[in-house]
């Protein structure tokens, strides 16, 4: 038996789980659909497992680390966190190029292993595109998502410190962690030294007070194991509990969507197709509604896969912009020095959170650089070395001991976070023969870093350096990783918005031009990647097209 | 300066110790020796890497490593997360230190005076730090990273030793310590 839904919401991670909220809260009768398993708060086994309780030190063995041939690429995969990543070889993809796609499928998705970051976007970024012929121009402007902004702000609970900077603009925040004493002497020394940049406290959405329910971040650094206090923003503890209070949210875990269901009469689209993960069972369910918010390559996955006579090439691919301009940011390079300075002071506790030096190239013509378009940031974070620095010495015994468990040298390292730029060739599609365990295409991924990623990265490396010299830092060394694009695990593009059909996606509602009830507000709407983390610029455009489709649908203009 | 004046002098700085040359030389030998017939590990080779995980990590007001079963944990730690080339480099050297050691003396590592014991741990540096095989792990880098990792993940050495807290609650950015402060956390 079809079941009827106002709305149905496609993944249950950081957009999903605000997509559900907003439109419970506005009185829609609405399925969220997860193909992973269900995750409830408070389910985080190793949340309070010590060192000593994880096996192995806390690595995973050779036996485990099989299951996880992609995943290990990231660093962050170990025994507290090992059920929150897929096993690689149940979700298969194919690499035409590297790429990193690093994932959990379960509810919550990677809200709850995301690294918490938030930054507003500005007008350099969402003009960038038409002011230099790239790809194509946004459709909105800052001042379109600035409200939709502070509402989310205010809810999830970001900790960060307003600095007056109109290419990073403040936001509504609870008060900032503290910075170290080595990063307040870094941040003095720029300010001292240079006139285009700042260091900064990360802003992060971690709780620095009690907010709506969820409690103050204990200082644990554990947040990727999810969080018992709620200190961090997840969909557990934020906004699948707000949706399930409206008593309007039916959760089904277990959905794998196998296609939007295209109405030709209509030009909607009616539901969606599903494969039950446990039986195997297709079901289908209706709805006036659906948001798509699967994570970029997965959303985009699920369109490429909703064919019909209307769009043989995906649903609402006229364009035929679907699955390009697969984006990320390129990381991994930076520099890191040591400093003699304060060996009399040190820290407590384990603050999840880094410092932020926000872009400087390319923000002004003062600060413009020929060698390449956009820019970087930085996130980085001072610390005193611990044990793991005296494994390379020599040394050894009663003197090497009372040493090794003292708190080493000071140091801070800076890791550039990059802009890429939107090109039609690093796309995805669907493989022609090859199929996952649910006898779906598996999607065939080529992305590559282009010329412009790649002089940037030579600055990441080089500005850092003289920054960490210029404030006296020493044995400074410079590092570049050249990991594969997924591992900045910033995934955008590919059912870009714009303002004509012709050449995107989405509309500046992030609503299918093609098919008017269908609204994609995860990674795969953005129409370019500008440096700064990106999950809240997702959150701002879900709550906004959420309010713009529940409008249409009051008057009846979905139907 | 030589590899034996080397040796010498490096033991000297690092312990004080003035050592017979008869000593450095078996040592310094053993540090260009060949493989040991190949055995499996079993009781006298858990206990000589317990002896030389100890002489890493000693015992002195607090816990040493032997105390916190450093060999087991390292053996255990290789066998399920190393790779088999590394598994096999880690092995051999221990069979070849222990071989080097039989033949040397009689009776247990711990029985040797702390001369002795710093002697061969230099030499098994040393040896790593003359190592020119692309194709094979030193022995030393690798008993000491495994040692630590053994020592400072122990429960032993998080509450006891360091100052460890689970749930720090607060986060304070700049505190006074003096030359006896710990880790206070792993």
């Amino acid at each position: 038996m079809m079941q009827k839904y106002d709305a149905i919401v496609v993944g249950s991670g950081i957009t999903g789980g605000w997509a559900a909220k907003e439109l419970c809260e506005r009185g829609l009768k609405t399925l969220l659909l997860e193909r992973g398993r269900d995750l409830k708060h408070g389910d985080y086994p190793t949340a309070q497992s010590d060192s000593w309780d994880l096996p192995n030190g806390g690595k995973l063995t050779r036996e485990e680390l099989e299951h996880y041939p992609v995943q290990r690429r990231s660093g962050y995969l170990d025994q507290p966190t090992r059920h929150l990543w897929v096993h690689d070889n149940e979700h298969p993809y194919h690499e035409e190029s590297g790429f990193d796609w690093i994932r959990g499928n379960h509810v919550g998705g990677r809200s709850l292993t995301w690294g918490r970051q938030v930054y507003r976007w500005s007008d350099l970024d969402f003009e960038a595109n038409a002011k230099e012929g790239i790809g194509v121009d946004w459709p909105i402007r800052y001042k379109d998502l600035a409200p939709w902004y502070d509402y989310v702000e205010k809810f999830i609970g970001v900790s960060g410190k307003s600095e007056g900077l109109q290419h990073l603009p403040d936001g509504s925040f609870l008060p900032a962690m503290e910075m170290n004493c080595i990063e307040t002497y870094l941040t003095e020394q720029i300010r001292e030294k240079y006139t285009d940049r700042i260091v900064t406290i990360g802003r992060v959405a971690n709780l620095t007070m009690p907010h709506l329910g969820r409690g103050t971040c204990q200082y644990r650094d554990r947040c990727i194991r999810g969080c018992p206090f709620g200190a961090y923003f997840s969909s557990q503890s934020s906004t699948l509990p707000a949706a399930f209070a409206t008593g309007l949210l039916d959760l089904r875990p277990h959905s794998v969507v196998k296609k939007i269901i295209f109405d030709e009469g209509s030009e909607l689209a009616k539901g969606v197709r599903i494969i039950d993960a446990e039986t195997m069972e297709e079901e289908v369910f209706e709805s006036d509604l659906i948001f798509l918010n699967a994570s970029t390559l997965a959303t985009a996955q699920i369109l490429l896969q909703s064919k019909s006579n209307r769009f043989p090439n995906g649903l609402g691919n006229d364009s035929g912009q679907l699955g390009k301009n697969l984006m990320d940011h390129h990381c991994y390079a930076g520099a890191q020095g040591q400093s003699d300075l304060f060996p009399d002071k040190y820290y407590k506790g384990r603050r999840a959170n880094g410092i932020y030096v926000p872009r400087f190239r390319n923000t002004n013509a003062a600060t413009t650089t020929g060698k390449y378009k956009r820019g970087f940031a930085y996130q980085g974070a001072g610390a005193r070395e611990g044990w793991s620095r005296s494994i390379p010495e020599a040394r050894f015994g009663a003197k090497f001991k009372e040493a090794a468990l003292r708190p080493g040298k000071w140091t801070l390292g800076l890791i550039g976070f990059g802009e890429c730029l939107p090109y039609e060739n690093n796309q995805i599609s669907l493989h022609p023969s090859k199929k996952d365990g649910f006898g779906l295409p598996q999607i065939s991924i080529d992305m590559r870093w282009q010329e412009n990623e790649l002089a940037m990265r030579a600055d990441m490396m080089t500005d850092a350096q003289e920054m960490l010299e210029k404030a006296g830092f020493k044995n400074i060394r410079t590092f570049d990783q050249g990991k594969n694009p997924g591992s900045g695990i910033h995934e955008m593009g590919t059912a870009r918005m714009g303002k004509s059909a012709e050449t995107s996606v989405l509309n500046a509602h992030n609503q299918m031009h093609g098919v008017r009830n269908v609204f994609v507000t995860d990674g795969a709407c953005m129409t370019s990647s500008a440096c700064q983390n990106p999950s809240l610029t997702y959150m701002a455009l879900t709550v906004r097209a959420v309010s713009y489709a529940v409008d249409l649908w009051s008057k009846k203009a979905l139907q | 300066m030589n590899r034996r004046e080397h040796l010498k002098q490096t033991i000297f700085a690092m312990t004080g110790l003035s050592l017979s040359m008869g000593l450095i030389e078996f040592f310094e030998g053993c540090s260009s020796g060949s493989l040991p017939e190949i055995k499996t590990i079993g009781k006298e080779e858990l206990d000589f890497l317990d002896e030389l995980a100890e002489i890493i990590i000693p015992q002195t007001d607090t816990i040493g490593a032997k105390g916190i079963g450093a060999a087991a944990k390292i053996l255990a730690y290789i066998e399920n997360n190393m790779e088999v080339p590394i598994q096999e480099d880690f092995r051999n050297g221990l069979l070849f230190w222990k071989n080097s050691y039989d033949k040397q003396f009689t009776g247990p590592l711990h029985q040797r005076s702390e001369e002795e014991k710093h002697l061969l741990m230099d030499s098994i540096a040393n040896q790593a730090s003359t190592n020119k095989d692309p194709y094979h792990t030193p022995f030393f880098p690798m008993l000491k990273g495994f040692v630590m990792l053994a020592y400072f993940t122990s429960e032993e050495v998080g509450k006891k030793v360091l100052a460890f807290d689970p749930n720090p609650g607060t986060f304070i950015s700049c505190i006074d310590i003096d030359e006896h402060t710990r880790q206070w956390t792993i």
